[in-house]
């Protein structure tokens, strides 16, 4: 397996434009192993959440990229189906693992088995707790039409979270429309989000109004020089 | 769709009017119906007693959307997300659109003629060979106003028979009786703006956040917008509203008998109870103890009260010390006495509020009259923001069961079948002979299925309800509705369910706005809507059925009505009038967002017994709870001792079982489970167990679990860290899943006096699965 | 013939009420009851002197403090 300059990769497609024009060899391979076409190359383009939600304990992107071997072991112990392992369209991520959490999302097992499991260091064999993992980082991306914050009694992406009132809590205020009533608007903290996509999935609107993004990165509330 | 440039002007009038008093938001229906083709109709939601109201917009006979109404008073525009979704509840996939009839294991397509002419030749047959006693009625807290009516009318009015039933039975049965035996009255004195006005809220054994959604809201508003205002969550299990509750009190299950009574030990005395309320409005009195738990088929039970002064109650009171109370319940003796205290708080406005937890209860009629102690001792109730409030489950176990009567014991009106001037009055009013209506009550709701189970039932009708999933000890009943021998089972549904599984004719619903309907929801509201849209297929509406039925008894005589909605309203209206529970004309309902009975030339009424809010209080009295004639216009506080559950955990059976909902399913799922957003939002049932549990028995989050009681056993994934957080020794299942019928393992026990079962509390065994 | 849009304004908790009162009235439509308790209605009569006897009878209904007119139209319709 060739290794790429991995820094010029483009997180959307997981292969940077200048690869995919120079080695027009791996491409149309990759695309001939899935059985797509060269327009599938961005087919994830239209509902991509910017970047593939790999299973728990996944080292940093570039270095999974390079040590994952795409064996699917991780896939195969998983009790829910949650790993699918990636088709033509992911570039030069085809056949790593991914999580669809809109479909089935990550269950959080207390076990961890898909890392467990893991012969190359892709996903870290050594995690042991579940609640340490940073898969992404779920985030309402549609204010106006998350029903919560409408004032409809929904908060079911809160409900279902395996960290109810750690990594999401609700926010009551005051509904000056209705003037008798509250808005619980669900609140996600992203330090304790573990990006499982729970409720993303659980999201009762036809498009989720909350998905998990691109984990956040931490940054202290006071200014550090 | 044209309008002319008349409805065009007067559409306008109407825009620029609500223009003018400053809302962008309500639309006039007219300009609505000219913008996209949409005709909108109010109408109330199909779901919890809270009552919300919805419009409805229908275009080219479909259903297309359903919003929240702005002009509800109760919600305002507002729903939780099953009413966000109501009107997909009408489109699953399966809905029945014809009768079927059972041949052998096969369920076969049959006409109405020919479904509706079985039944009614198996109904004659019965009443033939075995009596009027061997047909029944199960209906429904979810039946509207006219179709609990006609049942009635039907059973006890023309089959001349009380088995009649509500599934009610299972959740309001107590509340009832609570009311009756307190007030002499059913339903609560006071209505939703309580959550508006008052500063201190008890919840007891009621998920309110989960089961009163917009009522919850509301309640979390006052508090916002008042810091002063304390809520404070009494529950066996932590939940959402434990989280958003000033305090969370947990207590062992069965306990509240005793820390009620705790709390009105300590009110007596430390002398804080309101003196001169007790004299003038107060009686005591105490009824039988030991009354047992309705385990054995036809328990029978009738109590005896006898009048108490109040220096006995007070005797009553001296064993439920703080101390004794904190002993039974694991509620510290210090909190119980704070907890009296802030009852007693004459700087606050104090409520109560409670659904299931007392309700489904071996005691509930006992621990509904200790609520209402409280607040008779302390003067603290018919004062706008402070009441006690029963909360309702049923969107019309007010309306349909409670007040029209559907109950084997129960008439129209508060009135019972027990007394000849109910039973004659009812006569008069339906036009049948004297003494058609039997005078002695047969089968509560488990009662009854007992008898189709023993065979002294044959025939039972079952509309609206699902019973064969939502009965407890259900392995029972189930078997009992097939074991042959001139058993006959009809079920009148919308969805193949549990019970149409079991049924040997099924009969295609029409369901919500697919009919005219009344609700009455849990504050005296009565909300009436119009049929909108037509059910699919042949299904028709159930109260078309029961007059069929009739017609086919020889009891058409009984619905001579042309336009039977507003003709049985009217006709349903004397019943009521001028016993505190009147009701306006049918046209009243059409126009209105309901009116909180009694309505009294077009009055709603806010606060029963009080003066100046309910007309029958006449100026200078104050306070009168004028139903309770017996005990001159008094209401009773009753003595009623702690007795312990029906099954407790013992070393075979260690863990307490309580069962109930969650927010985004309601009942058994039938509806719910049809809508693909809420079935992914809350796809299966789960365990709810506490970790420390779990750890000891060698069970990690997520894994199967066999859970087990005397009666039934079900696996299912354990949850431990979730929306709702079992206390130690307590695990806790919603009954939504028709995959997973955990009322098997749920004990048929029920309070003596209400005859409602015990869904709480019963004894199971956690092993890993 | 005359159409006019008005807003009524009721005493606490009456609006309920008084749209069922003054919807018994000929020529009188209620379009909505508002959460603050104001009603929208429309008010049609064959004559003005006629809509102008239609409101008055409204400030007259038990419970209503005001009404407003918002809208006026005298179209021969």
């Amino acid at each position: 397996m060739r290794y790429y300059h991995l820094n010029n990769l483009n997180q959307h497609t997981g292969i940077s434009r200048r690869r995919f024009l120079k080695d027009g060899m791996l491409v149309p391979l990759a695309l001939a192993v899935a059985g797509g076409s060269i327009s599938t190359l961005f087919l994830r383009r239209a509902d991509a959440r910017g970047f593939y939600l790999r299973p728990p304990g996944a080292v940093e992107e570039t270095r999974f990229l390079a040590a994952c071997v795409k064996c699917g072991k991780c896939a195969q112990a998983c009790p829910y189906g949650s790993i699918k392992m990636a088709g033509g369209e992911a570039g030069i991520g085809i056949g790593t693992p991914h999580i669809v959490t809109r479909e089935v999302p990550c269950h959080l097992c207390p076990d961890i088995p898909c890392a467990k499991t893991c012969p190359s260091g892709a996903l870290d064999r050594k995690l042991n707790d579940i609640e340490k993992i940073r898969m992404g980082t779920a985030v309402i991306i549609d204010r106006e039409n998350c029903l919560s914050l409408r004032g409809l009694r929904c908060e079911v992406c809160y409900r279902q979270c395996p960290l109810i009132d750690k990594a999401i809590t609700i926010e009551p205020r005051h509904n000056t429309r209705t003037g008798v009533h509250s808005i619980m608007e669900p609140v996600i903290h992203a330090d304790k989000c573990v990006g499982c996509g729970i409720c993303e999935n659980a999201c009762v609107r036809d498009k989720p109004v909350i998905r998990v993004l691109a984990a956040i990165p931490g940054q202290k509330d006071y200014y550090e020089f | 769709m044209g309008l002319s440039r008349r409805e065009f002007l007067k559409a306008t009038a109407a825009a620029a009017a609500f223009a003018a008093a400053g809302t962008a938001l309500l639309k006039p229906e007219v300009s609505e119906a000219a913008e996209d083709g949409i005709k909108w109709g109010k109408a109330p939601c199909r779901f919890c007693g809270t009552g919300c109201g919805v419009l409805v917009g229908v275009k080219n006979g479909k259903i297309v959307a359903t919003k929240g109404d702005p002009a509800a008073p109760v919600n305002r525009g507002l729903n939780c997300i099953k009413g966000y979704f109501l009107s997909k509840i009408l489109y699953g996939k399966d809905r029945l659109t014809t009768p079927l009839i059972r041949k052998g294991n096969k369920m076969v397509e049959a006409s109405w003629d020919e479904a509706m002419t079985l039944i009614a030749s198996k109904f004659k047959d019965a009443i033939a060979t075995h009596g009027p006693d061997s047909v029944a009625m199960y209906g429904s807290g979810q039946w509207t106003v006219f179709e609990g009516y006609a049942a009635s009318k039907l059973f006890k009015g023309g089959i001349g028979t009380n088995n009649i039933e509500p599934n009610a039975r299972l959740c309001m049965a107590s509340a009832v009786t609570g009311f009756m035996t307190t007030f002499a009255s059913d339903e609560p004195m006071g209505c939703y703006d309580d959550l508006d006005l008052g500063d201190t809220y008890f919840l007891w054994g009621a998920n309110m956040a989960e089961c009163h959604p917009v009522l919850f809201s509301r309640l979390i508003d006052n508090r916002l917008k008042n810091p002063r205002v304390k809520i404070i969550d009494f529950g066996t299990r932590r939940t959402r509203t434990s989280q958003m509750a000033d305090t969370y009190i947990k207590f062992n299950p069965q306990t509240d008998l005793a820390l009620l009574n705790a709390i009105a030990h300590v009110i007596v005395e430390e002398k804080l109870y309101d003196d001169k309320f007790i004299k003038n409005h107060v009686v005591f009195k105490k009824g039988k103890t030991n009354i047992g738990y309705g385990l054995e088929d036809k328990f029978k039970f009738a109590d005896d009260p006898k009048p108490m002064t109040f220096d006995e109650y007070r005797e009553f009171l001296k064993t439920y010390t703080p101390e004794y109370a904190a002993k039974l319940s694991g509620v510290p003796a210090a909190t119980i006495v704070e907890m009296a205290r802030l009852y007693a708080d004459k700087s606050r406005k104090v409520n109560s509020l409670w659904t299931m937890g007392f309700n489904q209860h071996s005691r509930g009629t006992w621990v509904n009259n200790l609520v209402y102690n409280v607040h008779l001792l302390t003067g603290k109730i018919c004062k706008p923001g402070e009441n006690p409030m029963s909360l309702t489950g049923q969107p019309s176990a007010c309306g349909t069961a409670r007040e029209v009567g559907t109950f084997t014991h129960r008439l129209p009106a508060d009135m019972v079948v027990t007394n000849p001037e109910h039973r004659a009055k009812a006569e008069k009013i339906w036009g049948i002979p004297a003494g058609t209506i039997p005078a002695k009550p047969t089968y509560n709701a488990t009662e009854m299925f007992r008898a189709l189970d023993r065979g002294d039932i044959k025939v039972v009708w079952i509309q609206v309800t699902n019973p064969f999933q939502s009965l407890p000890n259900l392995n029972r009943y189930r078997k009992g509705a097939r074991k042959g021998d001139g058993r006959f089972v009809v079920v009148s549904d919308m969805y193949p369910t549990k019970s149409t599984e079991v049924a040997d004719v099924i009969l295609p619903s029409a369901s919500w706005v697919e009919k005219e309907g009344v609700f009455g929801n849990a504050e005296r509201r009565t909300q009436q809507w119009y049929k909108q849209v037509d059910p699919p297929g042949q299904a028709k509406n159930d109260l078309w059925q029961t007059i069929e039925l009739a017609k086919r008894l020889g009891h058409g005589n009984l619905f001579p009505y042309k336009y039977v909605e507003k003709e049985m309203w009217e006709e349903y209206r004397k019943f009521n009038e001028g016993q505190g529970k009147d009701l306006a004309p049918y046209e009243a309902y059409t126009k209105a967002r309901g009116l909180r009975w009694p309505v009294i030339n077009g009055r709603e009424t806010l606060y029963r017994y009080a003066e100046g809010h309910d007309p029958y209080v006449k100026a200078g009295e104050g306070i009168k709870f004028y139903k309770n004639k017996n005990d001159g216009g008094k209401a009773v506080i009753w003595a009623r001792p702690y007795e312990p559950a029906a099954e407790a955990p013992d070393k075979s059976y260690p863990f307490w079982l309580c069962t109930g909902r969650v927010l985004e399913h309601w009942h058994t799922g039938t509806m719910t489970g049809r809508v693909p957003e809420l079935k992914r939002a809350y796809p299966s049932a789960v365990c709810e167990m506490h970790p420390d549990d779990a750890k000891r028995l060698g069970i990690k989050n997520l894994q199967k679990v066999k859970i087990s009681s005397r009666r039934g056993t079900i696996i299912l994934p354990v949850e431990l860290n979730g929306r709702g957080k079992a206390e130690k020794g307590n695990v806790f299942v919603a009954f939504f899943d028709e995959t997973k019928l955990i009322n098997e393992l749920c004990i048929d026990a029920y309070c003596p006096i209400s005859g409602e079962p015990d869904y709480k509390k019963c004894a199971v065994k956690v092993e890993k699965a | 013939m005359p159409v006019s849009g008005v807003v009524v304004r009721c005493s606490n908790g009456c609006a309920e009420a008084v749209a069922t009162r003054i919807t018994a009235f000929t020529g009188v439509e209620v379009h909505g009851v508002l959460p603050d308790g104001r009603i929208v209605a429309v008010v049609e009569s064959d004559t003005v002197q006629g809509e102008v006897d239609t409101v008055s009878q409204l400030h007259d209904v038990q419970d209503v403090i005001a009404v407003q007119l918002a809208y006026h139209n005298f179209e021969d319709i």
